[in-house]
């Protein structure tokens, strides 16, 4: 659906994006990801043609992006970190203005379902500025999604929004997923990424860093990963022998709690398993300690060493 | 995309824009009413100085009365869609709505078009109150509506374009409000200075004059005729208002021609610098 090949950007000698390969398919939902000024907006504004790149490609829809703009951009909704109205409007007007812009049919409806999907209709003949951050947010996604398009961009969607408004972007995020839309969204909040992307790319100093499914990056990234066992009771033994396992590099106990870190060469769970058997000791639960997005996140940027393959 | 196809995105983004900016103008802002008002204010107050003048004479020597005040009223009317324009294109890019508009399915041609036709409606409706005032003028004043009055009108049209697209291209090299003000306001200051300084140096003998204003005769004579003339869109009124009112229709033809390859060439000359400056601050 987003393919890009070398994309690079460059201001006056400074470059904010360079050789940028992407590739979204069809229904995923990706996040891309990367610290201020990484070039995830210049990216995005590359992507909608309202930036030229100085190099590379831009495919969508499997077309390159110049040749067929106006029919790409129709299938495309962007919603920004910050919305920007004609605030003179009514949230009606402004949707309506969109709504005959992208040439959307049945509009009068469509716009009622949705602004009433958002909560928001009881406020549609309020002017823009005076509404919160946040239902100015929601008329951002209601003008995203009003011509109901393909390719979702979402830069920074949730960024200044309170906890409630978080939930129902991320809610309108996996609700587009299961209509099949792809959605591209770049932020920094990546608890929240965390929660809703199949898959990530993480992009530092306009380079992209890792680009993989969230399991994988995880871990690809350990070096270590610690297994939690839970045993119906702990022996002297079962400790010792952990010890003595090549693949453990330690063992620390809590009660009936074993912790055994592992090489993260491979999974180590089902030989885990067997030993425990072996000795005799009865296992109550098994869970792998995962490290987060954040922790993945902060060792790619921090390194800033490519996990891509052939980088 | 076939030719068709785009033409059709075209137009339609072209309708959409200009709809929502004609609403803007008369709905939503009181400036065009503002501008009727202090044009047609002036006018009144030149009209009342005729009449004082045949009420203390018993006569007005001049052919075309109505005429001097059409031009001043087209000149400020002119001058206020010059200031919106200049203002349409940076303020868009000042508040990031025009970001908003290129996400969708637009590109620079239609997007500076739209502010093109909208400015030019909004003259049009000014004219519709020009000709109702004008006409109650004529009617209680016995000053004629003469021909001439309505090549006038037709011409004003041309040099309403010309300020319009003027403003378009001045608008396009700025992303701030404050800056496309002061640009618009110091170049036309600049275009009246050389216009006047013009106009009395070449009045005045050349043995009236010390060595250094013959000097400035001469470089403002070059900067007129080489540049000014051709740059500043109230020199193409002026040189319509001379064929109207000396008659020439050659004159008067050749003066709407140029006004509309002027027009044309600054609205090409916006959407080129707007491709390649880009719409982000």
């Amino acid at each position: 659906m987003i393919q890009t090949k070398g994309l690079t950007k460059c201001f006056d000698g400074f470059t904010a994006v360079k050789d940028l390969t992407l590739h979204v398919q069809r229904g995923e939902i990706y996040g891309f990801l990367g610290p201020n000024g990484a070039g995830k907006t210049t990216t995005i504004l590359m992507l909608l043609g309202i930036l030229k790149p100085t190099r590379g490609e831009i495919h969508l829809f499997s077309k390159p992006f110049h040749q067929d703009h106006f029919n790409i951009k129709r299938r495309m909704g962007v919603v920004s970190e910050k919305q920007y109205f004609y605030e003179e409007m009514t949230s009606y007007e402004y949707l309506n203005f969109f709504g005959d812009f992208y040439q959307v049919k049945n509009r009068k409806k469509r716009i009622e379902e949705l602004l009433k999907w958002a909560n928001i209709y009881e406020v549609r003949n309020k002017r823009l500025k005076q509404f919160s951050r946040g239902m100015q947010q929601k008329v951002g996604i209601i003008r995203a999604l009003l011509h109901n398009p393909d390719i979702l961009i979402l830069d920074e969607p949730i960024s200044g929004l309170d906890p409630m408004g978080i939930k129902e972007v991320r809610d309108m995020i996996e609700e587009q997923k299961q209509l099949g839309k792809t959605i591209f969204i770049s932020s920094h909040l990546l608890s929240e990424v965390e929660k809703i992307c199949d898959r990530v790319g993480i992009v530092n100093k306009g380079v992209l860093l890792a680009e993989d499914k969230m399991e994988n990056l995880k871990m690809r990234l350990s070096k270590e990963v610690d297994i939690e066992i839970e045993l119906k009771k702990v022996t002297a033994e079962i400790v010792k022998v952990f010890s003595s396992l090549d693949f453990v590099n330690k063992v620390t106990q809590e009660k009936n709690l074993l912790v055994v870190r592992v090489k993260a060469d491979r999974d180590h769970r089902d030989e885990i398993v067997k030993t425990i058997s072996s000795y005799g000791g009865a296992i109550l639960g098994l869970k792998l300690r995962e490290m987060s997005l954040e922790e993945a996140f902060v060792a790619i940027t921090q390194q800033n060493v490519s996990l891509l393959a052939g980088g | 995309m076939s030719i068709k196809e785009g033409l059709s995105h075209r137009f339609n983004a072209v309708r959409v824009i200009t709809k929502r900016e004609s609403k803007s103008t008369f709905i939503y802002g009181i400036g065009v009413y503002l501008a009727i008002f202090v044009s047609l204010l002036i006018s009144s107050l030149i009209l009342k100085n005729y009449l004082e003048g045949i009420k203390d004479k018993g006569m007005l020597m001049m052919s075309d009365a109505l005429n001097y005040p059409l031009y001043i009223t087209a000149l400020i009317s002119s001058f206020y869609l010059a200031l919106i324009s200049s203002l349409s294109i940076s303020r868009e890019k000042d508040h990031h709505t025009i970001e908003v508009l290129f996400y969708g399915p637009i590109d620079y041609t239609s997007f500076v078009i739209a502010k093109y036709i909208n400015a030019v409606f909004a003259y049009l409706v000014m004219v519709l109150f020009f000709l109702v005032y004008f006409f109650l003028i004529s009617f209680l004043t016995n000053f004629a509506f003469s021909f001439n009055f309505a090549k006038l009108i037709i011409l004003s049209i041309f040099l309403a374009s010309c300020m319009i697209s003027f403003g378009l291209f001045l608008s396009s090299l700025t992303t701030r409000i404050r800056s496309s003000i002061i640009l618009l306001i110091s170049i036309t200051l600049g275009f009246f200075a050389v216009q006047i300084l013009y106009g009395i140096l070449g009045n005045t003998k050349p043995e009236l004059l010390s060595t250094p204003l013959l000097y400035l005769k001469n470089i403002i004579q070059v900067v007129y005729v080489w540049c000014i003339q051709w740059i500043s869109p109230f020199s193409y009124f002026d040189r319509g208002l001379k064929a109207v009112s000396l008659g020439i229709y050659r004159d008067y033809g050749i003066s709407i021609a140029s006004s509309f390859v002027y027009s044309a060439i600054m609205i090409l000359l916006s959407i080129f610098i707007l491709k390649k400056k880009g719409i982000v601050k």
